[in-house]
């Protein structure tokens, strides 16, 4: 093939442009540390790496929201303590006045402080967060969820919406409880049902002992247990108007079992003298503890009275118990959401590790081997320069 | 006989002189593009018969030939149209593939979501809320400016297909008056060619070739025709056509190539190929339009989905939420020939069916036939309408008629105008419009669900509901009056247009009540659910996120600018061969015509000594006579 001076020209020079845009490519890769500078580079590595910062930074939304919630449920766990203490110091308060050392006076004392314990509690109830929002108010989080009215009668006006952060694509954490959850609905007696004295009764008889003994068999029904003399006695479902036991003799301190409930009484009761029994209901802490106080407040003349007292404290011991199991039961809960946040986050780390290993893999430029590249386009690019000169040199006309 | 013998002497230096001055004249041309080089052909003159013999009797120039191929000529343009095509292609791509690839509307939607996320862990502040404001607003802005990019570049591939077609016209143009020069050259009739003529007609297909795919038609007269896409011939010997441009009679943004024939314009503009033209004009149809398309679509379809969502919360005042952002309706452009005509709308019920595609709507007398311009894949539409089509609503008004048409283009224009329609922080509906609480008195432990809504538009939706359980507890009345409704714990109760499940065992008397949740304004119900968008494929048929379906848009640029850049050099070196192969048969060779100077000058010198040595017998014969 015949060579002419044209092709001798634009074929020296081929080279030293392609090494050219070689060279300024390396560069470009190795001062922006990317391999992918457009998507025409690496398209299917480049919608990779779109898909991989859109959840390398959704991840770090989560962990953001992680840290928010985390730092609700601390707060909400910090206050939750406090709780426990106010009703476990209630629980002290009550067995100390129950001593029957005590005199009316002593027991006014008690309940004086009683009344403090419960304004710390409507106070711990009604806390706020960073944000200044009432932490158990649900989601009316400016409503100040508890307050009192003149009579001392504690109502919520929260709503019962609890706000959730999302702390992974798929989970969703409540980051408090409502009010509504957190103080109001605690289920007074012993979970299951609660007795209460009738208001006449004149004889000493008290409960002791609410028991279910068999939970199959259990019936939420009204049910009185009626006494028809000091020995005998009727059991009366008020829900259906029916006598469950009818003339049953009485032993003093021996459990009165009907509807899979074991009751157990003692004290010698009058005729005509009851006892109701009822599903267990919602009931309030602060009722709890305001009912305590006023079982304190309240004198006693009789061995009725007296009777009466002892009867009313029992149940506040089980309210109080009921609280306390509540509480114990939120703790756990926030503790355990603590867990997923924090499990949440670790998972989230490694995966957020793996992306980035990832993506770096996909769009990061091998600095090593794009340097010696470098110099070796370079060092190519002198070569084809100085070919470039010699060939050029070569001419017969330097001869004539 | 010294006669004969000055004779041959003369008609060698003639010859030499020819040759000398072809390679001075292939020595002075080694720079001009398209040059071939030239060969001096001599032969022996005719002998004379003197009895014993014929007489050599010198030398003539028999003729000055190019060094040239037509084979080779051919394949060079060829190539030369292939290569400018894919050089122009790569170009143009590259600038699209740069933009996209900026990850701009990805940016944004990512912007917002995160927003989103913090607005939800505090929704109540009006800082986070206006950060989402904001956020939402520049992602309009991203979509917007996304768009000016690419119609922009629009823009400029119009300019310069206007640009081509007067460089064409030129070329075409010279190629004609030179077509005419070629023919009335004297030499042609005896056989004998215009070299330079032809080799500068050859440079200007060649030239013509790199803006525009051209076929040559060699005429017996020396000239040549030049037919362009299916047929158009631009130059018919010495008569040039000329191109025209104009807008489209549909859509005037879009600049097409026209043709004249017999006094009838024809847009030619779909059957042009090769050349710059043909990479503007394929560029414009195959990346341009359907990432605009793309663009477009992504927009309205996070605005209808966002806002559909958006329209199920309730913001700070305690009302339901209205648009996020506006969109204008899809747009179509008829004739003012149609005698019918439509209305387009989006389906918002069906988002995810959406294409990129613009659409052409024929009618025949009886059916309109909706033609998707991407695939070509054609839909009937018989009867009176309302057309759901690929998430549209074509709805027909008037009398349509035969030869009606439209050019519907339903999300290429809807960055430009889409808005943010929720602009104050406070309507920002984040909260969940309903909620569910149960009364305090409840004897049993059962619980109700949040509230999802099932129909934002429903009456009664901020109605309050209560659903008491009657006795025995296996039904419950809403309200406490009304039907019995049977009770199924966790089963879906949906009433009022929301949807909330009660699980357990409600004793008799138990109350749920469900209502507006106005005043929860610490809730984030809402903005949970338009946070959890982001993950959902919504879009492409329901297989793409959002995010998705930018990141298909920009692996799809990115293939074809690839593709583009390595088409682009493989056609280079294929024209390159074809360079080589022309330029082996027809280059000049400095060195070659070094040696052809040295050669015809001593042939030269030889020459003159014939004569002098001619002079010399002369002489003598002169001297003897004298003597």
């Amino acid at each position: 093939m015949r060579v002419t001076t044209n092709q001798i020209y634009i074929q020296s020079l081929n080279p030293i442009f392609e090494l050219q845009r070689n060279s300024v490519e390396l560069e470009k890769q190795i001062a922006s540390g990317k391999r992918i500078t457009q998507p025409s580079d690496d398209p299917v590595a480049a919608a990779t790496v779109l898909q991989l910062n859109e959840r390398l930074k959704a991840i770090a939304q989560f962990d953001r929201n992680g840290v928010v919630a985390e730092q609700r449920l601390n707060q909400v766990d910090d206050v939750m303590g406090s709780v426990s203490n106010v009703l476990q110091r209630s629980r002290e308060l009550l067995i100390q006045g129950r001593s029957e050392a005590l005199g009316a006076g002593d027991r006014r004392a008690i309940a004086a402080e009683l009344r403090e314990q419960l304004d710390v509690l409507v106070g711990l109830a009604n806390t706020r967060n960073a944000s200044g929002e009432y932490i158990f108010a649900g989601a009316a989080v400016t409503t100040r969820p508890f307050t009192r009215d003149a009579t001392g009668v504690v109502a919520y006006n929260g709503d019962q919406t609890v706000r959730r952060i999302q702390v992974s694509e798929s989970h969703l954490v409540e980051e408090s409880f409502s009010g509504h959850d957190a103080f109001v609905a605690v289920r007074n007696g012993n979970g299951t049902f609660v007795t209460r004295m009738a208001p006449g009764n004149a004889g000493t008889a008290q409960v002791s002992d609410n028991i279910v003994r068999n939970a199959g068999a259990y019936v939420a029904h009204d049910f009185r247990i009626s006494f028809t003399g000091p020995t005998t006695y009727d059991v009366i479902d008020d829900t259906l108007g029916t006598t469950v036991l009818a003339a049953q003799t009485y032993t003093d301190g021996a459990a009165i079992e009907f509807a899979g409930m074991a009751i157990t009484v003692f004290g010698v009761p009058a005729a005509g003298d009851e006892f109701q029994v009822e599903p267990s209901a919602n009931q309030s802490m602060f009722t709890t503890v305001r009912d305590l106080a006023s079982s304190l407040e309240t004198p006693f003349f009789d061995a009725a009275g007296q009777a009466r007292f002892g009867f009313d404290l029992d149940r506040s011991i089980e309210d109080l118990d009921q609280a306390l199991e509540k509480v114990a039961e939120l703790r756990a809960t926030t503790g355990a959401r603590l867990n997923t946040i924090d499990a949440q986050r670790r998972n989230s780390e490694d995966m957020s590790l793996n992306l980035q290993t990832l993506r770096s893999r996909l769009e990061d430029v091998d600095l090593t081997a794009a340097i010696s590249q470098l110099a070796q386009e370079s060092t190519a690019l002198e070569a084809a320069q100085a070919a470039f000169v010699r060939v050029q040199g070569l001419s017969l006309f330097n001869f004539l | 006989m010294t006669s004969s013998t000055f004779g041959i002497g003369l008609s060698g230096l003639l010859a030499a002189q020819q040759g000398l001055a072809t390679a001075g004249h292939n020595i002075s041309n080694v720079n001009t593009a398209g040059y071939s080089r030239q060969l001096v052909n001599f032969e022996t003159r005719d002998p004379q018969f003197i009895g014993y013999g014929y007489a050599g009797k010198g030398v003539d120039v028999q003729s000055i030939k190019r060094s040239a191929n037509e084979f080779l000529t051919d394949q060079l343009r060829i190539s030369t149209a292939n290569e400018a095509r894919a050089a122009k292609m790569s170009e143009l791509i590259d600038q699209v593939d740069a933009q996209i690839g900026d990850a701009l509307i990805g940016g944004g939607l990512q912007n917002f979501f995160d927003s989103l996320g913090d607005a939800n862990d505090d929704p109540r502040l009006m800082a986070t809320r206006q950060v989402l404001i904001e956020s939402a607003r520049s992602m309009v802005a991203r979509f917007a400016e996304q768009e000016q990019q690419l119609n922009g570049l629009g823009r400029s591939v119009n300019q310069q297909i206007v640009g081509n077609v007067q460089e064409i016209n030129a070329l075409t143009s010279a190629i004609a008056s030179i077509n005419i020069d070629i023919a009335r050259g004297s030499g042609l009739a005896t056989g004998v060619a215009p070299n330079d003529l032809l080799d500068r007609r050859d440079q200007l297909l060649n030239e013509l070739s790199a803006l525009v795919g051209v076929k040559t038609q060699s005429r017996a007269d020396g000239m040549v025709n030049v037919v362009l896409g299916d047929g158009q011939l631009v130059v018919t010997g010495g008569v040039q056509a000329a191109l025209r441009t104009s807008p489209n009679p549909l859509d005037a943004s879009r600049i097409e190539v026209s043709f004249e024939v017999g006094g009838t314009t024809n847009l030619i503009t779909d059957s042009i190929s090769g050349g710059e033209l043909g990479a503007l004009i394929d560029f414009r149809d195959d990346t341009l339009e359907p990432a605009r398309n793309a663009i477009g679509r992504l927009a309205a379809s996070v605005a209808m989905t966002l806002n559909e969502q958006h329209r199920m919360g309730m913001d700070l005042n305690g009302a339901l939420g209205g648009d996020l952002f506006t969109i204008p309706a899809p747009t179509f452009r008829s004739p003012d020939t149609n005698s019918g005509s439509i209305t387009l709308a989006f389906d918002a019920a069906n988002v995810a069916e959406l294409s990129a595609s613009d659409y052409r709507l024929t009618h025949d007398g009886a059916d309109f036939t909706l033609t998707r311009l991407t695939d070509n894949s054609i839909q009937t539409l018989s009867g009176g309408g309302p057309f759901n089509v690929d998430g549209l609503v074509i709805t027909v008004s008037g009398a349509p008629a035969a030869g009606d048409q439209y050019l519907l283009q339903p999300t290429k224009f809807i960055p430009r105008s889409m808005a943010l329609a929720t602009t104050d922080p406070r309507h920002l509906a984040l909260a969940a419009p309903v909620a569910t609480t149960s009364a305090t008195g409840n004897i049993s432990a059962a619980t109700i669900s949040r509230a999802t809504v099932l129909d934002p538009a429903a009456p009664g939706l901020l109605t309050t509901a209560a659903l008491v359980f009657s006795d025995p507890p296996t039904s419950f009345q809403v309200d406490g009056a009304g039907p019995l409704l049977p009770y199924t714990s966790g089963a879906d109760i949906d009433l009022n247009g929301w949807r909330v499940q009660i699980v357990g065992t409600p004793a008799a008397g138990d109350s749920f009540v469900v209502r507006s949740n106005a005043g929860g304004i610490g809730d984030n119900g809402n903005g949970l659910t338009l946070s959890e968008m982001q993950f959902r494929p919504l879009l492409v048929g329901g297989t793409a996120t959002y995010q998705e379906t930018y990141g298909i848009l920009v692996g799809e640029v990115g293939a074809t600018a690839q593709q583009a850049r390595i088409s682009e050099a493989a056609l280079a070196s294929l024209k390159e061969n074809a360079e080589a192969a022309r330029d082996a048969l027809s280059g000049v060779n400095l060195d070659e015509e070094a040696a052809n100077l040295l050669r015809f000058q001593q042939a030269f010198q030889a020459a003159a000594r014939v004569i002098a040595a001619a002079d010399a017998a002369f002489q003598s014969l002169i001297e003897a006579a004298r003597g």
